[in-house]
């Protein structure tokens, strides 16, 4: 028989208002430890309450598929605990090639990409979430876990579980965790990396529990005090309209896409390669900006030098 | 969850934080002190075309630049600055007090100016439109 998992991420929503009005009450008290703004933090709760909305509307999309899919599992693995651990841990494996892909990939990351939206960083940025995680057809890569042998009902707690822990990072409140709790999990540290749209920070600490896979793959960043984070997107959105910040990239994406005068290798391209690209190079992905970046940084030691 | 028990959780929350956020006032509006201020800000957001020229709105809230290549606006959006070069025209609505400029980009739809001046504000409004 199939156990109940609760449906954890909205039983926690008191639990995520609690914190945010602590947050907010520690930084007014204190006068640091982060920024919060009216019309900032409105969009974000606003882009998180139509991420429930959007959840209940096509969550049984990836419920059926998984259900359907549960069919032709090679294995069972039940329901124990152990089970649910490895579960839990897979699934942050599985969490991390998805935010992967979300930033590699254009026609994941216009589902992404609101939630990297604020310039600000906090609780109420892990609210900003997006509406149409579904059309990106990531619940593919769920499709190991459950074919292994792992209760759909059981990876979805997971995902859930997953998701709650990735709230609290959310905070520039707290600057460092225990060194141990630094070096395995995913903490506010490194998940401010995350958020930077420096150009050394892009694309870097895509966990969502375990840090330890940006280790394993070569993407952890570490926050660098010397280089303080700037929050938000390359090329910063004018609005808080969550309308026009939950679909500005979908209808960036299909304007180049549609554009006249182009192969179809290239209107693949302006939705599968890195967000960024361009058939004529009049843009740049975050690998150029990186390499910009460097050269520039390369020769200021020259001009500091010969003035 | 119920919808009965989720929907008003939700409403409420927001309700309450903005409520809150509105009462604390945690972090003012962003405000270009000086042209200097600006300038910097512009430049560290493109490297690759820096500002020749800045000057302020009335409420220090925009700035006008002008680099090599054209025209751009640098305004604050809530305690944030948004730097826009534009590719499409744009199109400048005159107010009692300044110009909405709206610029056909669908991420920064419509920018506010406080231009009591006549002279500046159909200054600015040559130079926006003739991007």
């Amino acid at each position: 028989m199939t156990p109940h998992y609760p449906d954890v991420v909205n039983m926690a929503v008191p639990g995520f208002v609690a914190l945010i009005v602590i947050e907010l009450v520690w930084i007014k008290l204190k006068g640091r430890g982060g920024r919060y703004e009216l019309r900032d933090a409105l969009t974000s709760l606003l882009l998180g309450a139509g991420n429930v909305a959007a959840g209940i509307l096509l969550g049984f999309v990836t419920v059926t598929f998984l259900y359907t899919l549960w069919q032709y599992r090679l294995f069972d693995l039940g329901y124990s605990v152990w089970v649910l651990l490895l579960c839990f841990v897979l699934d942050d494996l599985r969490y991390y090639w998805v935010h992967r892909l979300g930033h590699r990939v254009r026609w994941v990351w216009a589902s992404h990409v609101n939630h990297h939206s604020s310039q600000h960083y906090n609780l109420t940025t892990a609210l900003r979430q997006t509406w149409t995680g579904t059309f990106t057809l990531m619940m593919l890569l769920r499709v190991p876990l459950v074919l292994l042998g792992f209760h759909p009902a059981m990876i979805l707690f997971s995902g859930g579980m997953n998701l709650i822990y990735q709230f609290w990072i959310h905070t520039e409140v707290i600057s460092r965790m225990p060194r141990w709790f630094e070096a395995v999990m995913n903490t506010p540290s490194h998940h401010r990396v995350h958020h930077g749209r420096n150009p050394r920070y892009l694309d870097s600490n895509y966990a969502g529990v375990f840090i330890v896979w940006d280790k394993l793959f070569g993407t952890f960043v570490p926050e660098d005090s010397a280089e303080p984070v700037e929050y938000g997107l390359v090329k910063n959105l004018g609005t808080f309209n969550p309308l026009r910040v939950a679909f500005h990239e979908w209808i960036g994406l299909f304007s180049d896409v549609l554009q006249p005068g182009l192969t179809l290798r290239q209107r693949l391209a302006y939705a599968l390669a890195p967000p960024g690209w361009s058939h004529d190079g009049s843009r740049m992905t975050s690998d150029m900006l990186k390499a910009c970046d460097g050269s520039l940084k390369a020769a200021e030691p020259q001009h500091a030098g010969g003035s | 969850m119920p919808l009965g028990v989720l929907l008003p959780m939700v409403v409420l929350g927001i309700m309450g934080l903005a409520l809150l956020i509105r009462v604390l006032r945690p972090t003012p509006p962003l405000r270009f002190s000086s042209p200097e201020v600006a300038r910097n800000i512009w430049d560290r957001r493109n490297p690759d075309d820096p500002a020749c020229d800045v000057q302020l709105d009335a409420a220090e809230s925009a700035a006008l630049i002008t680099t090599r290549t054209g025209a751009g606006l640098l305004w604050s959006m809530g305690a944030d600055p948004v730097a826009r070069r534009f590719q499409s025209r744009c199109v400048c609505v005159e107010t009692r007090t300044g110009l909405v400029v709206k610029t056909g980009d669908f991420t920064a739809p419509k920018i506010r100016l406080v231009l009591p001046d006549r002279d500046v504000r159909r200054r600015w409004c040559q130079i926006l439109e003739g991007q």
